[in-house]
């Protein structure tokens, strides 16, 4: 045994960033990770390239669903089959990999699987140890069960767009799919805890994940102010209760920036020391930070964290994605690996989250080409003949090229 | 007591702050015995900082410490004196898993899993065990900044902006546990402990949406835009009647015209949406002027339209959704968040966070077998 997951099979029918987030964390430390996409609403899209996509060196190419950075990124590790489960073929041909699988990953809003005949209770009678993990906006129950969001949506709904932006702005919400990326983790923790729960008692169960209360749960301290003094937060820019002073400075060059936190009065002296400008906490903020600029804007925002670091200020270089992919720092702990996508071409991808010094991971192959793994899935691990692929493919159960 | 699936672990918590302790929460909360190693002199920093009610510091009543340190134990050690080092190694032997979010270099992880063999230890820091950076100073949001976090969040025309609250710390915690529990998958084979280095930095540059591989790609980099996708347009925050709405157009946008009851939208094509965004950003704030929040919210979700309202945590209480699940749970008073996520066969409960030392006479005299004597000696050399 190579990797902790080894052995772990999981059916991912999962969609955009949250769950794809979690069954690539369960692909990176060793489970078997099949996609299973429909040729229909393949969601990377069909012969067309998809608005917005990025492609290698801007070229779709012909088959542009192989090709997209979104997806190759998010995928590695995983293997990928087309299966159309809305028709009974499709179901008939699910139900036989539920009974060889482990997990059930899903981020359907909860009556489609219901509506496939796929749900829990459904796949429980199949394989009754099997665990289900269910991703959806609100959960699988209450009033908007069936409401529809992204993770921007969840963001807003769960308070944090409302605090996250400058004091005399609306609110901004987060740059990134905060809340997919926190909610696809919470469920693979999930898994991983419902796994060892039925090594322990052979139960499987049912995961109800809701993004909005998973990404709740990280703003214990937001919730536990307003139930002590009935004060609703405020939108504070980059201030943080914690830290006397604390803002992002301009540094030279274009949209160049430096994030800088200090603690104490001995972080602000050090900060004043090192600027040649001696700052008090007294001092007016626009002072602070028009004395802070006249320093930062004469560096780049690496060499000004470099000596800010030597005089042992909390400062962070504001780094965008080119600075982060020729990062020293990550280039040096090995973060990023060369990785050849058999369509998308030889690339650095960002690798493991982190460093487990015995099963270290790595990423053991590119994102999967459409159906790449037809025949793997259908042929050697269902056993089935090759007539019975062909008729599936022929009545459109499964394709080889995604339509859309 | 209710069996749960980590119920047979003990955890040592050596962390403060937010990252360890979220991380040490989690597993509490699935039943594994965390005792909480605090320094005598106040505790975990978390203590100092607030909410606190009234406004008032105090040491037993900080939020931001209750929040995080749910089901927990706490001990006081001074673990870098001689004495109290060699109670944290025997503390060590009968652990299963080590949380730590000390600098990198403080403490001697080699030595600790020499002691115990099995040991899972997970080491939290800004920047990871090694490389040019693992000395540096870090905080939320210089791990943000570092992080590619920052360049994507706020204003075009202002400086980059860092999402709210401690979220660098939080993903950290909850991606250390996510890796304990894969070593503890391993463990459970093999029998093996072994360490983990969790950098928040490289937690966060694992989350950007697919940027580093588009910069790999073909040399895009994704500007911050305020509130709008970096994408997909109009997915956005408008102002409306009496407040703020997330609105969506991404499913369809011709359905989005209809029902907000502009056709003249549809003049505009598809793929110039993005390039005319703030001509129809202020087409549409004209138009959701005369709408409410909540009306809207619930009218574009009967047409499957991804709305969302830009809430207040002020308004949880009365939210129905919440309600309906159940999510808040009360104790002593005060509202926490419940679990992250609801398991149909091991669901666990909440109870508070420890007093500083709360449970010392627990650990030290009935688990480690010193006499009340020997404790009250050790208070005297301030070891406890």
């Amino acid at each position: 045994m190579v990797l902790p997951l080894e052995g772990i099979r999981v059916l991912d029918l999962s969609q955009v960033y949250a769950g794809p987030v979690a069954s690539r964390t369960l692909a990176d430390i060793g489970a078997e990770v099949i996609r299973i996409e429909s040729s229909v609403r393949s969601t990377r899209g069909g012969p067309q390239p998809q608005p917005g996509a990025v492609y290698p060196d801007n070229d779709p190419g012909e088959k542009p669903y192989n090709r997209s950075a979104y997806y190759n990124e998010l995928h590695r590790n995983k293997l990928a089959i087309s299966l159309d489960l809305s028709r009974e073929q499709g179901k008939k041909v699910f139900r036989k990999l539920v009974r060889v699988s482990d997990v059930v990953l899903e981020n359907f809003t909860p009556r489609v699987m219901a509506n496939f005949g796929l749900d829990y209770p459904a796949l429980k009678e199949i394989k009754p140890e099997i665990i289900v993990v269910s991703i959806s906006a609100y959960g699988q129950t209450g009033p908007y069960r069936d409401y529809v969001s992204f993770g921007r949506g969840i963001e807003a709904m769960a308070g944090l767009a409302q605090i996250t932006g400058y004091p005399e702005s609306q609110p901004l919400g987060p740059g990134t799919a905060y809340a997919d990326a926190t909610g696809g983790l919470h469920a693979a923790f999930a898994v991983l805890v419902a796994l060892r729960h039925r090594r322990q008692t052979g139960k499987g169960q049912h995961i109800d994940l809701s993004l909005r209360e998973s990404l709740t749960a990280l703003m214990g301290e937001q919730l536990l102010g307003h139930s002590m003094n009935k004060r609703a937060p405020e939108r504070t820019g980059n201030h943080d209760a914690c830290a006397m002073l604390q803002d992002c400075y301009r540094c030279q060059g274009d949209d160049q920036w430096i994030a800088i936190a200090i603690h104490s009065e001995e972080e602000l002296e050090m900060l004043g020391r090192v600027i040649g400008n001696p700052l008090n906490p007294g001092d007016e903020t626009d002072k602070l930070r028009q004395r802070i600029e006249t320093w930062t804007t004469r560096y780049d925002p690496q060499e000004a964290m470099r000596i800010l670091q030597q005089a042992g200020v909390r400062a962070g270089a504001v780094l965008d994605a080119a600075q982060i992919n020729s990062n020293p720092h990550l280039r040096e702990r090995g973060f990023f690996e060369k990785v050849t996508h058999p369509e998308a071409g030889t690339h650095s991808h960002p690798g493991m989250p982190w460093k487990l010094s015995q099963t270290p991971g790595r990423i053991r192959a590119p994102a999967p080409c459409f159906a790449e793994h037809n025949d793997y899935v259908f042929r050697e691990l269902l056993g089935l003949s090759a007539k019975e692929i062909a008729e599936l493919e022929e009545n459109g159960t499964i394709a080889r090229v995604p339509r859309g | 007591m209710q069996n749960l699936p980590l119920s047979d672990l003990k955890v040592l918590e050596l962390s403060e702050s937010v990252s360890g302790p979220y991380c040490a929460k989690l597993l509490a909360g699935f039943g594994a015995e965390v005792v909480k190693i605090e320094n005598p002199e106040g505790g975990d920093i978390s203590r100092c900082h607030g909410p606190f009610p009234r406004d008032i510091p105090e040491p037993e009543k900080s939020g931001l410490f209750l929040g995080l340190n749910t089901n927990k134990k706490s001990i006081t050690l001074n673990w870098q004196t001689r004495t109290g080092y060699r109670i944290l190694e025997k503390l060590i032997r009968q652990a299963d898993i080590l949380v730590e979010n000390l600098k990198p270099g403080i403490i001697d992880y080699q030595a600790l899993q020499e002691l115990n063999p099995a040991l899972i230890i997970a080491s939290i820091s800004y920047f990871g065990q090694d490389g040019p950076y693992h000395n540096y100073e870090g905080s939320d949001i210089a791990a943000q900044a570092l992080g590619g976090i920052m360049k994507l969040t706020g204003l075009p025309d202002r400086e980059p902006l860092k999402i709210a609250g401690p979220q660098a710390e939080y993903q950290s915690g909850l991606n250390a546990a996510v890796a304990i529990m894969a070593a503890l998958h391993f463990r459970d084979e093999t029998g093996a402990g072994q360490h983990i280095d969790v950098s928040v930095m490289e937690c966060l540059v694992s989350i950007l949406e697919g940027a580093l591989l588009s910069y790999a790609y073909d040399g895009t980099l994704r500007q911050r835009d305020g509130a709008r996708h970096p994408s997909i347009y109009p997915s956005t925050i408008l102002p409306c009647k009496d407040g703020y709405i997330h609105i969506d157009a991404s499913t369809d946008w011709e359905i989005f015209a209809n029902f907000i009851q502009m056709p003249e939208l549809l003049e505009f094509k598809p793929e110039e949406l993005r390039q005319k965004a703030d001509e129809i950003d202020a087409l549409l704030t004209q138009r959701l002027a005369k709408e409410s929040c909540e009306e809207i919210f619930h009218r574009a979700q009967e047409w499957r339209l991804p709305f969302a309202k830009v809430m207040g945590i002020e308004e949880f209480p009365s939210d129905p959704q919440f309600q309906a699940r159940d999510f808040f749970v009360q104790i002593e008073a005060l509202i926490y968040p419940g679990a992250p996520f609801r398991m149909s066969d091991c669901q666990p409960t909440l109870s508070r966070a420890p007093l500083l030392g709360e449970h010392n006479e627990e650990i030290y005299c009935d688990l480690l077998g010193y006499s009340r004597q020997d404790l009250v000696q050790l208070n005297g050399m301030g070891t406890v």
